[in-house]
């Protein structure tokens, strides 16, 4: 799977100044590539991945998915994308509350159901400490809680390219690197590329490209 | 298309209220049961009016005669109409046309031959007639082609249950049907100017508009020239033809020249209009109860949506199809909508057999009509269904 961009621009950069290495650029990205992409709050990383993620459409310049114009896929083909290409945590993670962390996995798993194994899914909760909640309510975990069961379901799926916005921005960095061996071990048995954002960078994260918003 | 898993169900009807469906349930109950049964209620009309034409007229047919007091009938005085009245009556605008009854002007007697099923049957008799067209009922053979032929004449049908329910019980006499009373033929000897003649005769209909015997218009006429014992030539009944008995104009009319008529005419054509009238108005409300009651399906799915926008849109975001969105919707509408109309249609069902039981039992002679309860239902359970798609649809889209 490949991805390039031309001059990709929105509504929100027009008050910042300076420069940017991902906007107003032209860039291509590919599987395996691991991208990071640091820069403070509110410089667009999410409406980046949002951008990526097709839910928006309100940009300039062009975005090309596997040589075909992002805004030219219709609804349908953007789900199919979704299922099937492109997973995403995002930043607010999108969770359901009143279900339990097994439903939530349970749900998104039911659009794949041979992609992952049930004991795979429990190795993975069982490595990010999170198991041992399997059966409790959303709205009863913590909120990095949260975002390793959201990571866990965005692997419970096929997909050629992981979107993380910000994914690690609640974990301790014990915690966070348990979850980045995972997400790198994840996607490169899918040979699988990554992009990832956040606020400042992680020593155990060693990307192809870095980039500042 | 699988199932949904319990955990989509508890998504898709997250904060669900359900007394909303309630209330679309027993709205939609009552729009089906008023519908199929009116529905079934026209069916039946038409099916009555068709099999039984002389029931529910749309022409009205007044008989009308001058009242009979006590002081006419000391003074003497005829109830013949005059021409001027006759004329007066016509100018009316009620009135659409104005015959006069011919009524016959000689003694006859209606006898059984010794030898017949009946013998010894005998009875003085009088006959009326009227132009064919303002009868209800022209039976095969209500003819007079020439003079050798059977007179064949037309009772009132009361007359026939006046026998069999009244008469033959009391006398210890047989029921005849009206079949069997077609069958019998009888004699008419005719008296008049010096002059005696048989003729045969045979009862060939019943009529429900006109209470009088009736015989072949030119018969009577030919028969009045021959025996007749007056030249007067004045009727003393008129049949009044009228597209609203119930006018109120008729009534005062026939109060202020002091006539009468025959009441039943009227009330059963205030019965027919009455009928449409009221099921065409049933239909209707019945129809806006539906419609209002997928407009408040069409709001709450709406209100709903709106309030679980956020997690259909995780949904969507999560690759989940549209179509997998609205279907466990559809769904659940669906088999609600099915439930209530599968008992709104047992309901109708029964109160209609109870109905058509009854009306059997006071025309025994109906057929039955074709029931189309079902059909009714299953068209509008699909309407529903198209409409609900069609809302879900439009409201989904809104949130991508």
């Amino acid at each position: 799977m490949d991805i390039r961009l031309a001059h990709l621009s929105t509504h929100i950069l027009k008050d910042q100044a300076g420069g940017s290495d991902i906007w107003n650029q032209a860039l291509a990205w590919s599987s395996p590539d691991i991208w990071e992409v640091i820069a403070p709050s509110g410089t667009g990383k999410s409406t980046f991945v949002r951008v990526l993620f097709g839910l928006s459409q309100d940009y300039q310049g062009e975005y090309f998915l596997d040589g075909q114009e992002a805004r030219a896929l219709r609804a349908s083909q953007w789900q199919q994308v979704r299922r099937e290409q492109i997973s995403c945590v995002f930043q607010g993670l999108s969770l359901f509350p009143q279900l339990t962390v097994w439903e939530n996995l349970a749900i998104k798993r039911k659009l794949a159901p041979n992609a992952v194994s049930d004991a795979e899914v429990i190795t993975w909760l069982e490595r990010l400490d999170i198991l041992r909640l399997k059966d409790k309510r959303v709205d009863t975990i913590s909120f990095g809680q949260a975002q390793r069961l959201a990571i866990v379901r965005a692997l419970c799926q096929p997909f050629s390219l992981l979107l993380l916005d910000e994914p690690f921005s609640h974990l301790d960095e014990g915690n966070a690197r348990l979850a980045w061996d995972l997400i790198t071990e994840v996607a490169s048995s899918k040979q699988a590329g990554i992009i990832i954002t956040g606020l400042s960078s992680h020593p155990y994260i060693t990307p192809t490209h870095a980039f500042a918003l | 298309m699988p199932l949904p898993s319990k955990a989509l169900w508890r998504v898709l009807f997250y904060r669900y209220r359900i007394w909303q469906w309630l209330v679309v349930s027993t709205a939609s109950f009552l729009g089906f049961c008023m519908l199929m049964l009116t529905a079934q209620v026209q069916q039946d009309y038409r099916t009555i009016t068709q099999t039984s034409p002389t029931l529910f007229d749309s022409d009205q047919y007044l008989s009308i005669s001058k009242r009979v007091n006590t002081l006419r009938s000391l003074r003497g005085e005829p109830t013949f109409f005059e021409t001027e009245e006759i004329e007066g009556l016509r100018a009316q605008p009620f009135a659409e046309e104005v015959v006069t009854f011919l009524p016959s002007e000689f003694k006859m007697v209606a006898f059984s031959p010794n030898g017949s099923q009946f013998p010894g049957f005998a009875s003085d008799i009088f006959f009326e007639a009227l132009p064919s067209q303002y009868l209800d009922v022209v039976p095969e053979g209500f003819a007079w082609p020439n003079a050798d032929s059977l007179v064949p004449v037309i009772i009132p049908r009361n007359y026939l249950a006046l026998y069999n329910f009244g008469f033959a019980p009391s006398q210890g006499m047989p029921q005849v049907s009206e079949n069997a009373v077609q069958q019998f033929t009888f004699q008419l000897r005719l008296r008049g100017r010096g002059q005696v003649q048989d003729y045969p005769c045979k009862i060939v209909g019943f009529t429900d508009r006109i209470q009088t015997l009736l015989v072949p218009h030119a018969f009577l006429l030919a028969a009045n020239a021959q025996y007749g014992n007056s030249n007067r030539n004045m009727p003393s009944r008129l049949l009044l033809k009228t597209k609203d008995a119930s006018s109120p104009a008729l009534v005062e009319y026939l109060e202020q020249e002091n006539l009468q008529t025959n009441q039943d005419q009227l009330q059963l054509g205030k019965v027919s209009k009455i009928m449409q009238a009221a099921t065409g108005a049933v239909v209707a409300v019945a129809a806006l109860i539906i419609l209002l009651s997928l407009l408040v399906f069409g709001f709450s799915m709406q209100v709903h949506l709106q309030r679980n926008r956020e997690q259909l849109h995780t949904l969507l975001l999560m690759g989940y199809a549209k179509s997998s969105i609205i279907m466990p919707y559809l769904l659940v509408s669906g088999t609600i909508f099915l439930v209530v109309m599968l008992a709104s249609l047992g309901l109708a069902q029964s109160l209609h057999s109870q109905a058509w039981a009854q009306l059997d039992l006071i025309l025994p002679d109906l057929e039955p009509s074709t029931n189309i309860m079902t059909w009714v239902g299953l068209s509008i359970f699909g309407i529903i269904l198209l409409t609900q798609y069609l809302l879900l649809g439009r409201a989904l889209k809104k949130l991508q």
